[in-house]
Formats: structure tokens, sequence, C-alpha cells
């Protein structure tokens, strides 16, 4: 055997980003089982709404969006996806310096922001993947069950929600993944975040909003809580989408916004208003701000932190 | 124009010039590399200390794995740790850390892919080195069901799948057998002939084996840079130690002890020569004769020993500490 034979092949050459993000999207994160398990994850709850729902109670197409996308904003988008996201992008970075593969990474021709970009983008790509592979069957389903509804504008209404949530907690995580040598540590922060905000928070807000007595302010208006209320913007965003591709907001789902403190009940006029603390488009470029802040202090951290076992 | 410190640096394999690491800040932080400078000449380069001496940290500092605190250190003229440097070189860590979850061959393509190499020659490349660790039959099992011996050559053929100008060894044979070594030493030589090799160790036996030139840090800082020849001569010339062998170790040993500058004498249990530790060397080699009329024995052999660089070793250690 003559190694000078093996040591001196070709040289064409390939992006290692490439072949980083390939081998992240292939072994990391897309593997059949837990692919499965996901999209099962996320259309349990629609599909047992679609199951239960009668083709009578859905006289009208808003009722379908109003109805069955309650459940997959807060169930499959909010709550599944997003700790679906975080438990995959905890890993990436975190699990590669705790077993010491990432110091053989970094002696490859490959920028260290190189390397971070190629695992995000795997991360978006494959949760890209997931929500249209959940939102197609559901649609499907729907369709079939509803000859009647528009799945095309539910489809895209929430294809486009799941990017927003999906760059706010693989950002966040992928950040924490940077910083953290356990996977189990960077997820902890974004999972709290959402058990929080879409579990334990999203029950006490409309108490928070009531005034208990006349011309009492709301906690929530009174210390302005709506700051830094993610479930708000989040779904005051949502709220964006849905007025920009059916151009209205349908009256079904002013209870469902009402949930995230986009309305509150007049108890004089008897009627819901909106809130307005935020417009719809201010909430959207925060979220992306924060995004921005989250990727941008990961790869700060990662490019300065020493690497070794 | 190039000043004069840019031509330098890029005439050698490896440069450092006040090359520092200090861990932490303030009361807490440790200095583990003090400011060392050293070159690399094409061939193969040991990089020796005891443990904790700072060879690790050296080498995580020439990848860019750690960052620099102060100094510089340069691979054929490009800033260590930057994409161009780590276009140059190869590297196996000290405990080499895999994806258990891929199968070797995989591993291998992918570890030459991402070093720019296309997938087809990847994988010929990948198949070739399999079959000359003779690793045919493990290629298609998963990493993480191999032995320790086949991690270690699986690393090893990943550090050099891409063809590198310079590889990078941190401390390379010590999680194998004797054997193991033995085939690992062969094969850095081997590789030598297309490559430049720096190789970390402890293990002075391996490094007097393998390596054209060393390098010994001990505490941060470094001891002596130069050939291994080089060092050898010096050290031999400046020892005072003698080995005598007679008809009758038993009976000159006696008047050997007696005489005033003689620091230690005694017969190696081995070998059963006289070792004689003397302070004296010149007034030994007229004495020795005399002795041996006296005592009327014959003489099988009388030297100075050449140092191995284990005995160099402990030596400047002992230097070092003191």
């Amino acid at each position: 055997m003559n190694l000078k034979s093996l040591t001196k092949l070709g040289k064409e050459k390939v992006s290692p980003s490439w072949i980083l993000f390939k081998k992240t999207f292939t072994f990391n994160l897309f593997t059949p089982l837990k692919f499965l398990l996901s999209v099962i994850f996320m259309i349990l709850i629609p599909e047992i709404g679609i199951l239960i729902l009668n083709p009578i109670d859905i006289p009208l197409e808003y009722q379908f969006l109003s109805l069955i996308g309650y459940f997959v904003v807060i169930f499959t988008f909010n709550i599944i996806f997003s700790l679906i996201m975080i438990f995959s992008a905890a890993p990436l970075i975190s699990d590669e310096i705790r077993s010491g593969t990432m110091l053989t990474l970094i002696s490859k021709p490959i920028s260290r922001i190189k390397i971070i970009g190629s695992k995000y983008l795997a991360l978006l790509s494959y949760g890209l993947f997931i929500s249209c592979c959940s939102l197609v069957f559901i649609s499907l389903s729907a369709l079939f069950k509803f000859p009647a509804v528009e799945v095309f504008q539910f489809f895209i209404i929430h294809l486009l929600y799941s990017i927003l949530v999906l760059f706010i907690f693989g950002s966040l995580t992928i950040s924490f993944s940077t910083i953290f040598k356990k996977p189990r540590n960077a997820a902890l922060i974004p999972a709290v975040v959402v058990v929080f905000t879409f579990l334990i928070f999203m029950s006490f807000r409309s108490m928070l909003m009531w005034s208990f007595e006349p011309g009492e302010m709301p906690i929530y208006e009174k210390y302005q809580l709506y700051h830094f209320d993610l479930g708000y913007h989040l779904a005051n965003v949502y709220y964006l989408i849905v007025e920009s591709i059916i151009s209205i907001i349908p009256t079904e789902m002013v209870f469902f916004f009402e949930l995230f403190g986009l309305y509150k009940f007049d108890f004089n006029s008897l009627e819901y208003t909106q809130t307005n603390y935020y417009s719809p488009i201010g909430s959207l470029i925060l979220l992306l701000v924060l995004t921005v802040i989250f990727l941008v202090i990961g790869i700060f951290y990662f490019k300065k932190r020493d690497i070794s076992i | 124009m190039e000043s004069e410190q840019a031509l330098n640096f890029k005439n050698f394999e490896i440069w450092t010039h006040e090359l520092t690491k200090v861990y932490g800040r303030g009361n807490k932080s440790i200095k583990a590399v003090k400011g060392i400078n050293f070159v690399m000449n094409p061939g193969i380069h040991g990089f020796l200390g005891p443990n904790g001496a700072g060879k690790t940290s050296t080498i995580n500092m020439l990848i860019g794995a750690i960052s620099i605190t102060k100094g510089e250190a340069k691979i054929r003229g490009k800033e260590a740790g930057s994409v161009e440097a780590r276009k140059l070189i190869g590297f196996l860590p000290q405990d080499p850390a895999f994806y258990d979850y891929m199968i070797g061959e995989d591993y291998l393509i992918f570890k030459a892919q991402l070093s720019g190499m296309h997938k087809n020659e990847a994988k010929e490349k990948a198949n070739e080195l399999l079959k000359h660790f003779e690793m045919d039959t493990a290629k298609a099992r998963k990493i993480g069901k191999y032995s320790g011996g086949e991690k270690q050559k699986i690393g090893l053929a990943a550090s050099f799948i891409h063809n590198p100008e310079i590889l990078i060894l941190d401390e390379p044979t010590a999680n194998l057998d004797p054997i193991g070594r033995g085939n690992l030493i062969k094969l850095i030589k081997e590789l030598s002939k297309d490559m430049s090799i720096f190789v970390s160790s402890h293990v002075l036996s391996e490094i007097e084996q393998m390596c054209d030139t060393v390098t010994i840090i001990n505490k941060g800082e470094i001891i002596i840079t130069d050939s291994i020849k080089n060092i050898k001569n010096f050290y031999s010339k400046t020892t005072n130690l003698h080995i005598l062998d007679t008809s009758s170790n038993e009976k000159i040993i006696q008047d050997i002890e007696k005489l005033d500058y003689i620091s230690r004498v005694w017969i190696d249990e081995k070998e059963k020569k006289i070792y004689i530790d003397s302070e004296d060397t010149e007034k030994l080699q007229e004495i020795i004769p005399t002795l041996l009329v006296k005592n009327r024995v014959l003489l099988k052999s009388f030297y100075q020993p050449e140092s191995s660089l284990q005995d160099i070793f402990i030596e400047l250690m002992k230097e070092d500490d003191s």
C-alpha cells in the first residue's frame, strides 16, 4: 500500500458549509422516528378537532379557520412545534462541544460563523419541513371532511406563522446552545419560556386584564406587561398574517385573540374592543429584532469561546 | 514591502513568537503557556513535556480551538487558527471524539468533504484508507461499536484523508497497545515523506524513534528546542557517567569506591557492569589503568554512554525544577 498515492488524490472543491448543513439535517435532525413522532404530536389535537366537528357546525369557511386555527396556533405551533424546535436546536452546538467532536470540526477550514450558520439553516429547513408536512396533513383531512372549506388560505396563514415561531425559538435555543455545554441546560430556559407563556400565563392573562372595580386600571395595563408578553406579540403577528391573507378578521376569531390580550371585553358596552398596545407591525419588528439579537449573541459567544475537552 | 519578520515566519512550517495562553481572569487565572518561541522545519517535530506542561494548550492555539492571549503563531506564514491556516493542517486530538451514530466510511467521507474534497474522491480515498488500516469489515459498522484501537485508526485516517501539508498529532499513541504504537510510528514515518508532522508526546522513546527535531516544554516554558542529534551530542559531553566492565567487577569496585571524587558507583543488576558517577572525569580516566593493573583484572570495556532522550529529559526537568 503506497500512502503517497493516497495523499495525492484530486482537489475538486465542495463547500464545507453545505456538507455540514447536510450532515446536521440528515444525522442530527431528520431521523424517521423523530420526524414521525413530531408530526403525530403536531397534528394530534387539530385532527381530533376535525374528527369531532360535524360538517353542519361549519357553515362558513372562516369558522373552520377560527375553530381549527385556534388549536393549530395554540397547541401545534405555540407549544408542540416550539418544544420540538427547542429540543432539536439545543444539542446542535452544545453536544458537539461536550463530546469533543467540535474540536476536530473547528480544525477544518470552515469559520465558526459558518458552522453556526449551517446548523441554524439546517434547523430552519427541518422546522419548515415538519411544519409543511403537518399542515398538509391537517389541510387534506379537513378538505376530505369539509369540502367547502378554503384550506389554501388556512395552509398559508399557519405556514407563515410557523416560520416566525421557528425563527424565534430556533435563534433563542441555538444561542443558548453555544453558551451551555449540556443540551438540557441549553433547552431549559427556552422550554420554561414556552411553558410559562403558553400554558401558565395564558390562564392568567384574561384575569390580569379585568378591572375588578370601576375606574381601576387592569394590572396588565398598569404594569404594561404586554411589553414582555411573548404570547401577545405572537398573536399580534398572527393577526397581521390573517388580515393580510383574508383581508378581514373574522368575528369568530375575536374570542381567540382575547385570550392573547389583543381584545378585551368592555362590560359597559358589552362588546369586545381592540387593545392596540402595539401595532401588529410593531410586534413583528420587535420579534424579528429579538431573533436577530439572540443570533448575534450566539454567534459572538461561539466565535470567542475556547473549545477544549 | 514585507518586513523581515514576515519573511522569517514564512520559511517555517510552524512559527511562534511569545505565544501565551492564560485561562481565567484575576487571581484565579492560570498561565498555561508562558510566551514560548519555537519554529518547526519540514520533517517530524516532537513536542515533549510532562503532563500539564502546556502541550495541548499550545496545539489548541495552533489549530484555532482556543484564543491566543498574547503573542502570535503562524502556520506556513498564515495566522494560526485562520481558515487559510486550517486549510494546511490535519489534526488528531489527544482523545478523539466521534459521531457514534455514523458508520466509519461515512465519517471519513464527511471529514474529507469538510476539507473541500469532492464526494467521489472522498469515497475512493476513504475506502483505500480503510483497506490500509485493515478495517474493510468495520467500515459499515457504526463508530459507536468500534474498539479503542479501531477508533484510533479511524481518527488518524480522518486527520490526513484530505492530504494536509502539516499534520498535528496530540499524543497519538496514548490509547494504543505496544503493537499499535509500533505500527503508528511506522505510519508516521511513512506519512512524513509527504507532509510535515508535529507530534506531541510524553513517551520519549517514541519521539526519539520518530522525530528529527524536538521542542521540550515544562510548566508552560520552552526548555530546549533543537535537533535530537544536537541535543544528544551536547548532553553526552556534559555527562559524568562512565561504564566499566572487567573480568572481576566485584574486586575493582572496592578500590573505585575509595576515590574521593566519585559521587556514586554501583553494579547494574541486569548488565553486571560498573556504573561510575564521577565529579572529575579526567582523573577517573587516568586512574582506571592503574587500578586494573593493581587488581590484576582484564578490561572488557570502559566508555561514556550516549545519553538517551529520556536521560536528557529527566535531567532537564530536574534542572528546571531546581
